[in-house]
This record gives structure tokens, C-alpha cells and sequence, in this order.
């Protein structure tokens, strides 16, 4: 009895004795587990300075000109003045996969900004060839055929009226930003330039078209100015 | 020594094997705290993950429709960027630098009015003595982008962007705006101008300034 009592202390003792360092490593364990979690910690943010390092580098530099000087001789005979009004909420498109960490957001973001489009319509002088401008027999009336009018120039307002700018963000989400703001001014203006105006400005274009050139050549003093626009000869 | 650390080694394996159950529940505890961190990190990073905008369909408002008579000539893209840098100071952390960048892309062109276009006419010659006004430059935006590395500070920081914008588009302006484009955009107009008239059989005469005497 006295033996087996021996024999149980033993065991207790050997199992004391094992326990004693699994309770030390298990602390040095989680000792070091936060340390690693504050050094991941410090890693992340110099990501963050990086990638806007990144960002940096993929500036242009002062002096790049994208394209050339264009060669261009335009006429631009009418201006259209849109305004859209950008609507934006996260809550209609985004979705949450549990196995992307990236998609767990907890909020919402919405925001709505007017966006004002300027469309100058007019043509392109050099399509415009010596046949598409003839005189009469006898010289006294001239006829004139344009092409089919085209978008000149566009582009929307530089200076956002930040009264008229609505931005919410609810939860964890990030205050919406200049970022934002001039990223959906941008999809405004390419969803504008996406849909065909042309049936609300075409007669206008096409109107003032002849106007100008009337102008143009009454000055040089016929009397008789005749111009065929592209919608009178596809009606031919 | 070597007893003296054996003693203060069991002191310390002694301490575990009393307070185990404490210490079993604190590490529980501790485990759950860090696995609540390591969620909310993951939230926040998400929150600021690049997801795609998707504007919502709006109807167009068109405003006004406007005749005009321009010619329009060296039309180019240019971009140009203005960054501002900040730091902001924390109470108990060191101070942060903040950097943002605001970047145009506009198209870039002169105009020429044609109703400040002045003709003479000669119909013994068929020439016709031409005056152009001075090309006017104009720009349209085409793209207005802003970076940051934090989006909220630079909302707070900078709560307009527009007088950032001007400066870029003033650089724009600065470095499209040279005597030899100029030159360039008066040449193309006289081209375009000399064509037209061609095709009414007269020949075209461009002069700086014009009276009913002819050139001066």
C-alpha cells in the first residue's frame, strides 16, 4: 500500500514536473504570439506608406503631354449643356463572402453629387471635301452638303459645389471622400457620353450648322445659300 | 547558483500549477480578445478595400442648347497633377504624414470665333483679305482624379478641392499656352479658312488688321 502510495506520488510528481514546463511554454507561447501580432501591426502600416509610395510613382511627371498636338480644324456649331445627378449606395452592389475578408464591411456608404456636362456638336472641316460644296450653272447660288455632325468636345465641371454634394457613411465605413466624390463624377460623365443624344440635339446641330455657314458665305456676297445637312440627303 | 535558480525555476512552475485554472480562463479570455482584434482589423481593412463603384441610373437634364460658330484648332490631352503633404500631430503616438495628390486630364484647344472673322472682298481678283481674331484658349475636363493615403483626414483637412484644382489647370494652361502653339493654331485656322473659300473659287489673304483701304 505503502508502495503503491509511493509509486502514485511518483507519478504525480513526474507529472508536476512535465506540467510545470508546458504552463512556462505555453506562456513564452503567447508571449511571443503578441509580439508577432504587434510587429504584423507595424508591417501593415508601412504597406500603407508604400503603396501610397506606389501611387506616387505612378504620377506623371510635370511635364508629360499625353497626346500630341492634333492637327484638327473643327466647326463647332452647337453647345449642349447636361446635368446629371450621380446617385451612389454600397448597399445595392456590394455583397459579403465569408471567405474574402476583404468584402466584410460593416456599414453602408451612399452619396449623391450633380455633375455638369458640357458637349460641343459640330463637324470635322477636313472631312468636308472640295464635292461637297458646288456652285449653280451660273454661278449665283452655292449648295453646300455636311456631313454628319459629331461630338467636338466634352468634358464636365472642374469645381465641385461641395453645398450640393449629399454623402453619408453609417458602421465602420470610412467618411466619403474626395476620392469618391470625383471618381462617380467621372462615371457620370462617361455614362453621359455612353448614351446617344442624338435625337434631342441633332435639328439643333444641324439648325445652327446652317447658320454658320450661311453667314460664312453671304459674306462673300452670294445671295442664294442652299445647304443640304446629312439628315436632308439621308432623307433623299 | 546553479541551486538558487533550480529554486526560483520551481517557484515559478509552483505558481502555475496552483493558479492553472486562472490562468487557463485568462489565456480563454486572452485568445477571445485577440481573435476579436484580429476580426475587427479585418473589418476595417475591408472597409477600405477597393471595391467597384456602380452608380445607380439617373435620368439627363439637358439645360440648354446654344448656337455657336467656332473653329476650332491643336487640340491636345495634357495632365497635370498639384500634391499637398500634412502632418497630423496625435497626443499620445508620434505625428503622421499625410499626402495627397489631386491630378486633371483635360483636352486643350484655341478657338476661333468666326463671327470676329472679318472678310473684304474682292470679286475683280477673287481674292478675299482675311482677319482673324487672336485664338482663344479653353479647356474641357476629361478626368478629375484624387489620391490619398487617408481618405477621412483629407476629407477634414481639405475640405475643398477646387482651389488645388486651379492650380493644376493653371499648370496646364502654362504649358500648353506656348507662342509656338499659338502659331500653330493660327496656321491651322488660316488652312481652314483658305480651304473653304477654295471651294467657292476664291483665293484667301490673311492680314493682321483691316480697313476698307486694304492692307495695311
Amino acid at each position: 500500500m505503502k508502495k503503491q502510495d509511493e509509486n502514485t506520488t511518483f507519478a504525480t510528481k513526474t507529472n508536476n514536473g512535465e506540467m510545470k514546463y508546458l504552463h512556462i511554454i505555453i506562456y513564452i507561447g503567447a508571449a511571443v504570439l503578441t509580439l508577432w501580432a504587434s510587429s504584423c501591426n507595424g508591417n501593415s502600416g508601412e504597406q500603407d506608406s508604400l503603396s501610397l509610395l506606389e501611387k506616387d510613382h505612378a504620377l506623371p511627371s510635370t511635364q508629360t503631354v499625353l497626346s500630341q498636338l492634333k492637327q484638327n480644324t473643327d466647326l463647332v456649331t452647337t453647345e449642349v449643356k447636361i446635368r446629371k445627378i450621380v446617385k451612389y449606395d454600397s448597399s445595392k452592389h456590394e455583397s459579403i463572402s465569408v471567405f474574402n475578408p476583404n468584402t466584410w464591411k460593416y456599414g453602408e456608404r451612399k452619396c449623391i453629387v450633380p455633375v455638369e456636362i458640357t458637349i460641343e456638336y459640330g463637324y470635322d472641316l477636313r472631312d468636308m471635301t472640295i464635292d461637297n460644296i458646288k456652285l449653280t450653272d451660273d454661278s449665283t447660288a452655292i449648295v453646300i452638303e455636311l456631313p454628319k455632325p459629331k461630338v467636338i468636345n466634352a468634358g464636365y465641371n472642374m469645381n465641385i459645389d461641395e453645398g450640393s454634394v449629399i454623402s453619408i457613411s453609417t458602421g465602420l465605413r470610412d467618411k466619403v471622400g474626395h476620392e469618391l466624390e470625383e471618381e462617380l463624377r467621372r462615371k457620370g460623365y462617361e455614362a453621359v457620353m455612353k448614351e446617344d443624344l442624338s435625337s434631342y440635339v441633332q435639328d439643333d446641330v444641324e439648325k445652327n450648322a446652317k447658320t454658320v455657314f450661311e453667314s460664312l458665305v453671304k459674306a462673300l456676297g452670294y445671295k442664294d445659300v442652299r445647304i443640304i445637312t446629312f439628315a436632308d440627303y439621308s432623307k433623299i | 547558483m546553479k541551486e538558487k535558480a533550480k529554486e526560483i525555476l520551481e517557484l515559478i512552475a509552483n505558481f502555475f500549477i496552483i493558479y492553472s485554472k486562472w490562468i487557463w480562463r485568462i489565456a480563454i479570455v486572452f485568445i477571445t480578445f485577440i481573435a476579436g482584434i484580429v476580426i475587427t482589423l479585418l473589418i476595417a481593412n475591408g472597409k477600405n478595400s477597393n471595391t467597384e463603384i456602380v452608380i445607380e441610373d439617373s435620368p439627363l437634364e439637358i439645360q440648354e442648347i446654344r448656337p455657336k460658330g467656332d473653329i476650332v484648332v491643336c487640340s491636345a490631352i495634357m495632365e497635370d497633377y498639384a500634391p499637398v503633404r500634412e502632418t497630423e500631430h496625435h497626443l499620445f503616438t508620434t505625428d503622421e504624414q499625410h499626402t495627397c495628390a489631386q491630378l486633371l486630364t483635360q483636352k486643350c484647344c484655341y478657338k476661333i470665333n468666326l463671327d470676329k472673322v472679318e472678310y473684304i472682298v474682292s470679286d475683280s481678283t477673287k481674292t478675299v483679305l482675311v482677319k482673324i481674331p487672336e485664338p482663344e484658349y479653353k479647356s474641357y475636363t476629361q478626368s478629375s482624379e484624387f489620391i490619398s493615403d487617408d481618405e477621412e483626414f483629407w476629407a477634414e483637412a481639405l475640405p475643398s478641392t477646387n482651389d488645388l484644382k486651379k492650380k493644376v489647370e493653371q499648370q496646364i494652361m502654362n504649358k500648353f499656352c506656348t507662342p509656338a502653339n499659338k502659331r500653330k493654331a493660327e496656321r491651322y485656322a488660316e488652312d481652314a479658312i483658305t480651304n473653304v473659300l477654295k471651294s467657292v473659287g476664291y483665293e484667301a489673304e490673311f492680314i493682321h488688321s483691316l480697313d476698307k483701304g486694304g492692307l495695311e
